[in-house]
């Protein structure tokens, strides 16, 4: 990305992230405002959290990193940093997990906490690379099931099944 | 001026400890449901309390005791085994053990890690209820003097410490702890006003503590596994010894200073109801950290950052004892559960206790004592056992472990919200790890948001809104002060850091100088 006559390096990825979190403070600070401006509302909530968009202006900033010929290095060897050296194949296994464990939480009362678990266990396993029939078919049936009774003796709740 | 120690009370401690023999058969049941609960992320110490203490109605006093206070001190070092072997400390007070114990193991040497850890937990945790037994009742009117003004300072002191060495870049250390602390502010103040709940109902109570921090350090470290084969990847540091976890153990006596001062830190800084556990391994960490010689090797699998932690983590259980014995105030989940105890069998700790019960309490006091010596044998069988997870591929160790946290945060409250705010925070634990911006700073924040608004409430409502009122507070002015010198090192030092990494970056691209 060129500004003026400087080209820049822009940690895209990171700004976004850096970004939805300034606006979720942001965001939570004028809901406080809404509230009440009285003194003891907003006395400790609203001094961290202009500290914490003032860093956020920093880490903003520092996302650009201009690539003259001094800092190129420099920019090179963050740039080395900060790429963990994820490939797309890791990458997809990571957001498989997130999209599965986010569906296993919203789906436990839906399915019964048996049910639930038995296809979380399967789904996760096979996202993470297992492809033996036979492990595919005992494991999650050990952890789903097996697990989850234990559990029901463990907590004082009510956990809702299908099966067990 | 104190006695220092009741004699006819401690010789009347050790006839009821020796005519209560039975009550020693719970020390390693207890142990091991600690070190069990403690190891297992998806779980924790105050969980681990709150099954076994329907199981101590039956017991007596004594037996109840012992087993709860065991549960108590084997779930203390348990928290150590994920933390260096998974970067997943198993409660806030084990997050500086991550910070050299996690490298330690990606460089094979986890069986060193856990023998450093298991040492300094038992020799420290030693010292500490020591020192309880000679000091319990002045430790406690040291307690009563800090206000909220000192815990604020106290725990803003931490966090600043944690922000600033929790990971590489400072700012996003720093930005991490303020985003945690305002998430942990959301709710309803002491004041009574709402803010953030988003109309939910549930949201009053503010962020659910325990399925935020499952998720932030536990279940967003585990997906970041999820690309893994195993958790440590190279396969010779997947091995099992005993003989090296005994080299770890003894190797620890090469470090007695950084145990000292640990447990002094610990002691002092445990006692402190609510802030205490959180914060005293930070600040042992981060002393450590200043007064090394090669501080710049902290952070990279230095054996001193592990003991320093666990150091401060054991005798603070020392400290966290006093308060609670002496003035029938608990530090946290796990001692609140213990005051429960006690008061099911119609016991009231607090000062008159000891002044009724003084040989009960010295009694207490060395069981404990015992406790942390059985720990050293249970906890090397505990540690071989455990360090066998490192075996596992990750396609079966990341769904059982993922599960049990999802059950463990289904069990705060009985609602889907549990499992639902662990996976939320999830995510944005692995994106946080992603970019460099240390989880543990957010989640110590989350942790102590609310009590930190709570103190800094009270503070300028008892200082009638004068400013001037940090003047009348000397212990205060001490902290800020001792705060703001250390933070200025840290920051000097790590600044001093990257310049010389690269400049020798840049040495080596550009090769030589012609």
């Amino acid at each position: 990305m060129r500004i003026g006559r400087t080209r820049y390096r822009v940690e895209w990825a990171h700004l976004a992230f850096s970004t939805v979190m300034a606006i979720v403070i942001v965001a939570y600070l004028l809901d406080v405002r809404a509230v009440s401006t009285n003194i003891m509302n907003t006395i400790f909530v609203q001094p961290v959290g202009l500290i914490a968009i003032s860093i956020y202006l920093f880490i903003a900033y520092h996302c650009f990193r201009p690539m003259t010929a001094d800092l190129t290095v420099a920019g090179e060897a963050d740039a080395l940093d900060d790429d963990q050296g994820e490939g797309l194949p890791e990458t997809l296994r990571v957001v498989g997990m997130m999209v599965t464990l986010g569906l296993y939480a919203c789906s436990l009362n839906l399915l019964g906490f048996d049910i639930a678990t038995w296809l979380f266990a399967l789904v996760a396993m096979f996202i993470c690379g297992e492809r033996n029939a036979l492990k595919l078919v005992f494991f999650p049936i050990i952890l789903g099931f097996g697990v989850v009774y234990l559990f029901q003796y463990i907590i004082p709740f009510p956990m809702p099944m299908s099966i067990i | 001026m104190f006695d220092l120690i009741d004699g006819p009370a401690f010789l009347s401690a050790i006839g009821i400890l020796t005519q209560s023999i039975g009550s020693w058969g719970w020390i390693v049941p207890g142990l091991i449901v600690g070190l069990v609960f403690g190891a297992l992320p998806g779980t924790s110490i105050t969980m681990a309390m709150a099954l076994v203490l329907p199981l101590s109605m039956h017991m007596d006093f004594l037996s109840a005791v012992v087993f709860l206070t065991s549960v108590y001190t084997g779930a203390g070092f348990g928290g150590s085994v994920p933390a260096i072997l998974m970067n997943i400390p198993g409660t806030t007070a084990s997050v500086a053990t991550t910070f050299d114990g996690y490298p330690m193991a990606q460089a094979g040497l986890h069986n060193e890690a856990l023998g450093y850890a298991l040492f300094s937990s038992t020799l420290c945790g030693i010292f500490g209820y020591v020192v309880l037994l000679f000091l319990v009742e002045p430790m406690a009117q040291v307690v009563l003097t800090i206000g909220p003004l000192e815990m604020f300072a106290v725990a803003i002191w931490g966090l600043l410490l944690l922000g600033s060495l929790g990971g590489r870049y400072v700012s996003r250390g720093l930005f991490a702890v303020a985003f945690g602390i305002l998430m942990g502010t959301i709710g309803m103040n002491t004041a009574g006003f709402i803010r953030g709940t988003m109309g939910v109902p549930e949201m009053l109570d503010g962020i659910s503590v325990v399925p935020a921090m499952l998720g932030l350090l536990a279940a967003g470290q585990l997906l970041n596994l999820a690309k893994n084969e195993y958790i440590l990847n190279s396969e010779g540091a997947r091995t099992i010894s005993l003989r090296r976890i005994l080299d770890g153990c003894v190797g620890t006596f090469r470090y007695p200073g950084v145990m000292l001062r640990g447990s002094l830190i610990g002691i002092l800084i445990g006692a402190i109801p609510g802030v205490g556990s959180s914060i005293a391994n930070l600040m042992s960490y981060a002393e450590t950290k200043r007064s090394a010689k090669n501080g710049e090797s902290f952070g990279k699998g230095n054996p001193a950052g592990v003991i320093a932690s666990e150091a401060a983590v054991a005798s603070g259980e020392g400290g966290s004892m006093a308060t609670m014995l002496a003035l029938g105030i608990p530090g946290g989940g796990a001692t609140a559960i213990l005051l429960a105890a006690f008061m099911m069998h119609n016991i009231v700790p607090g000062p008159s206790f000891i002044e009724q019960h003084k040989d009960m309490t010295y009694a207490i006091i060395l069981n404990n004592i015992i406790q942390a010596i059985v720990l050293l044998a249970v906890g090397v069988v505990f540690i071989y056992i455990v360090s066998n997870v490192v075996k596992i591929k990750t396609k079966y160790m990341l769904p059982a472990i993922l599960i049990i946290s999802v059950m463990g945060t289904y069990s705060v409250d009985g609602s889907i919200s549990g499992p639902i705010t662990l996976f939320v925070a999830a995510v944005v634990g692995y994106l946080m790890a992603r970019y460099e911006y240390p989880v543990a700073c957010a989640v110590v924040g989350l942790v102590l948001g609310r009590m930190l608004e709570t103190e800094f409430l009270r503070s300028y409502q008892v200082s009638g809104h004068k400013v001037t009122y940090l003047l009348e507070r000397p212990v205060a002015i001490g902290i800020v002060l001792v705060m703001v010198a250390s933070l200025g090192f840290t920051a000097w030092s790590k600044r001093r850091n990257r310049a010389a990494e690269l400049a020798e970056l840049a040495a080596l691209v550009n090769g030589p100088a012609r």
